[in-house]
């Protein structure tokens, strides 16, 4: 028999083996009960909030606020466009962010049409520096802290390295374990870590991917001060000490003995112009943000002028010192 | 070449059908010895003997007044929803989690009592307890209601407490269950301390990051301190842990609990509390701390010197399966491995353990939220289970809507998952692999 007309076999019967493998998914014995709760949130779980005091509220995105659109993920608040490759789609929504400034900005994967031998995922994410449970520098030392961390599963495939992707600079780690390749590369952008975490049984799919970079854009100083090219400095423990000139304590409100992050943005007059509860019950929020909005700051000072800064306060509930009466456990 | 053509189509053809043949499953509940339900080891002999009879009293049966035959214990009611805690912590060992055969429909029954059983529970089901989310007035609620009450029972005569409308409650998407927690091991988690679990929340944030974790610890309202017991880490401790459900499941009040639930008029048969510290010795048990304690205090002293339920066989799939277990992220929040601190009990000071949970809650999604918040745990959020034992468990999840380890895993992928990147990394894994993270599941 010649190759030939062997060719059409070889090519049917591993297509339905591997169909075969798709389908036999499908577990036996599962109970077909649905969960209960289906798709309602309640009211009460914590999520981000935001409060707008100077100027108009579409000049301060959200880094949660990005969403992909026409074939791209953009997000007005890191100024990050990411064309998505083709036959990518969004896979779902991630949670919300978290009490350590954690961000899932987006998530993504290879679609029913992808044609590739081996599918893969995208996480976009961010961790604000001022929150994060982890001591930061900046990507490539963080991702150096990865490797030494890296659980013993894991095989190095890049040593921690800048790289440039298009015109920006870029911390890339790739690791492996059990087929499966990861690629790393992370960013800072507005005092986040941004971070592109890919992954792919293919590890030239990975390769295609980082190549794809290049199309990316983030946000870059050139337009006008305070403008959304041009965001304020962020400046970690700004909201500290002799910078602070009035405050008034959040009312304790809500479950105790939480944490409630908050980014600020503080006009050159001093006063509080934007302010985003990154992780709080909406009681909590509703405190913090009633109590932030009489605050009043010493002008931040940049090249002897009085600007704009951005800066991260961390509030606890109840505040320390507090007497508190007594609650019952609840079962 | 005819015969060539046929054994090239029939070897394709073997291949087509072993791949066929091959879709991963569940192993199933594993065989053999429990490997649960006994001592820690190195307890001293004292300990050992509060610990065995602590665990009789952790199979005591109540009924109203202790008087019904074979049913000793007292307080029963006036609603509840078994009649002892061995019958639903019972499965592979007392202690454990829900049985293959459900003891609700027995107890509901039981003593001539006149409860219908409501739709969400089955013979072959999980043993449930039911929550309403929201209260008539749309406030919240979470709280637990009884499904069954004393109403008909003999020991409970002139008693008319009508069962809640479980009906209406599950027509109006108002009501959620849960399912037993195996307690062994209970005492070493217990027994972490806070800033073990916070340094352990903390390592590899970066990492956790690149797989969409994060989750935080919750804290018990009155210290400030990380508690750690129940499906969201709601309970502080286990003397707690155990009054609360004596008092909600059986509807015993006691010295942590005191006062009745469904307290209406003919339905209260005794003093309250009715659990209470013994001033006399009528146990003779062989251990005096036992016997003048109370049954909360030993039901607590049961779950703290419970052993770790042990592994089953390994072998060289589950040692594969332990490795992608790890890599595709599960490890990141079902910690292998936990130290306790300095303990009271002889043996029990810095040693290590395999949870396999961080004791930390995470959001679960849309697809396993109950909207039930406690503590600092809101409706999605759930403690990451600990996993140890669950090659012996029936039913998954914490209301038991499974009893396929495949579905609990891929349960875990909804929108607002912190699981979800692990998901999809499972359903990128061969068969091969997939059945080998199960066998490791399986042999835990």
């Amino acid at each position: 028999m010649r190759l030939s007309r062997l060719k059409p076999l070889f090519l049917i019967l591993p297509a339905l083996l591997l169909q075969t493998f798709v389908l036999g998914q499908a577990p036996a014995g599962a109970s077909q009960e649905p969960g209960p709760g289906g798709a309602i949130a309640a009211a009460r779980d914590s999520r981000p909030s935001s409060r707008t005091l100077a100027g108009n509220e579409a000049d301060f995105p959200e880094p949660e606020s990005g969403a992909v659109a026409r074939g791209a993920y953009a997000n007005q608040y890191f100024g990050l466009s990411y064309p998505l490759p083709a036959d990518w789609t969004e896979n779902v929504k991630g949670p919300p962010s978290s009490d350590t400034g954690y961000y899932i900005l987006s998530s993504l994967k290879t679609a029913d049409t992808f044609k590739g031998p081996d599918k893969g995922l995208l996480l976009i994410s961010a961790l604000d520096m001022f929150f994060v449970a982890q001591p930061m520098s900046n990507p490539l030392g963080l991702l150096r802290d990865i490797k030494v961390k890296l659980p013993p599963v894991y095989t190095l495939e890049n040593e921690p390295a800048e790289v440039k992707i298009g015109s920006y600079s870029f911390a890339r780690l790739g690791y492996t374990a059990v087929g499966l390749h990861w690629t790393v590369l992370a960013t800072e952008v507005r005092c986040h870590l941004v971070q592109f975490g890919f992954t792919s049984r293919d590890p030239k799919l990975l390769e295609n991917l980082i190549q794809g970079m290049n199309k990316l854009q983030i946000m870059t100083a050139g337009g006008p001060a305070g403008s959304l090219e041009n965001p304020p400095p962020c400046v970690k423990d700004y909201a500290t000490g002799a910078n602070v000139l009035h405050k008034v304590a959040p009312v304790m409100a809500g479950p105790r003995f939480t944490t409630v992050p908050v980014r600020v943005i503080i006009g050159a007059d001093g006063k509080v112009k934007h302010m985003h509860v990154i992780y709080a019950v909406p009681e909590q929020a509703k405190s913090v943000e009633d109590a932030l909005a009489q605050w009043i700051f010493k002008p931040y000072m940049r090249n002897g002028i009085a600007t704009e800064v951005e800066t991260g306060i961390l509030f606890k509930f109840p505040a320390e010192g507090t007497a508190l009466a007594p609650v019952k456990d609840k079962y | 070449m005819k015969a060539i053509k046929l054994a090239s189509i029939l070897s394709c053809m073997a291949l087509l059908f072993s791949g066929m043949a091959f879709a991963q499953t569940d192993p199933g509940v594993r065989g053999g010895p429990s490997g649960a339900g006994g001592p820690l080891s190195g307890l001293s002999a004292d300990e050992l003997a509060f610990f065995n009879s602590a665990l009789a009293r952790f199979q005591e049966v109540d009924s109203v007044s202790g008087t019904y035959p074979g049913e000793n214990g007292v307080g029963l009611g006036p609603g509840f929803n078994s009649n002892s805690c061995a019958s639903c912590h019972a499965q592979p060992a007392v202690g454990g989690t829900d049985p293959a055969v459900n003891p609700q429909y027995a107890v509901a029954a039981d003593a001539g009592a006149a409860n219908t059983m409501p739709s969400f529970l089955s013979p072959n089901g999980p043993a449930r307890e039911a929550r309403f989310v929201n209260n008539a007035d749309g406030s919240a609620d979470g709280g637990v209601h009884d499904l069954f009450t004393i109403a008909g029972r003999t020991d409970a005569p002139g008693c008319n407490l009508a069962q809640p409308d479980f009906a209406t409650q599950v027509a109006n998407n108002n009501v959620i269950f849960r399912i037993a927690t195996p307690v062994f091991g209970a005492g070493l988690i217990e027994n972490v301390p806070d800033r073990a679990l916070e340094a352990n929340l903390a390592s590899n944030a970066i990492l956790k990051a690149a797989f969409g974790i994060s989750g935080h610890l919750n804290r018990s309202g009155n210290d400030g301190t990380v508690t750690h017991n129940g499906w969201k880490a709601q309970n502080k401790s286990l003397l707690i842990f155990a009054g609360e459900a004596y008092n909600v499941e059986q509807g015993v009040s006691n010295e942590v609990f005191p006062n009745e639930r469904n307290a209406v008029a003919g339905c209260v048969f005794n003093g309250t509390p009715e659990d209470t510290t013994n001033l006399t010795n009528t146990f003779h048990s062989g251990s005096d701390a036992s016997d003048f304690s109370s049954d909360t205090v030993n039901f607590a002293a049961f779950m703290r010197l419970s052993a770790a339920p042990a592994r089953g066989p390994q072998n060289a799939s589950t040692a594969r399966g332990e490795e992608i277990f790890a890599a595709i992220g599960c490890a990141l929040c079902h910690t292998q491995s936990l130290t306790t601190t300095k303990s009271s009990f002889t043996g029990q000071s810095n040693r290590t353990f395999s949870p396999f949970s961080d004791i930390a809650v995470h959001d679960m999604g849309t697809g396993l939220q109950d909207r039930v918040s406690q503590g600092n745990a809101n409706g999605r959020q759930f403690r990451s289970a600990p996993l140890w034992g669950v090659g012996q468990r029936v039913f998954f999840l914490h209301d038991g809507r499974t009893s396929d380890l495949q579905q609990a895993i891929l349960a875990h992928d909804s929108p607002g998952s912190e699981a979800d990147i692990s998901t999809d990394l499972y359903q990128s894994l061969s068969h091969y692999q997939k059945q080998d993270l199960l066998n490791f599941l399986r042999s835990l």
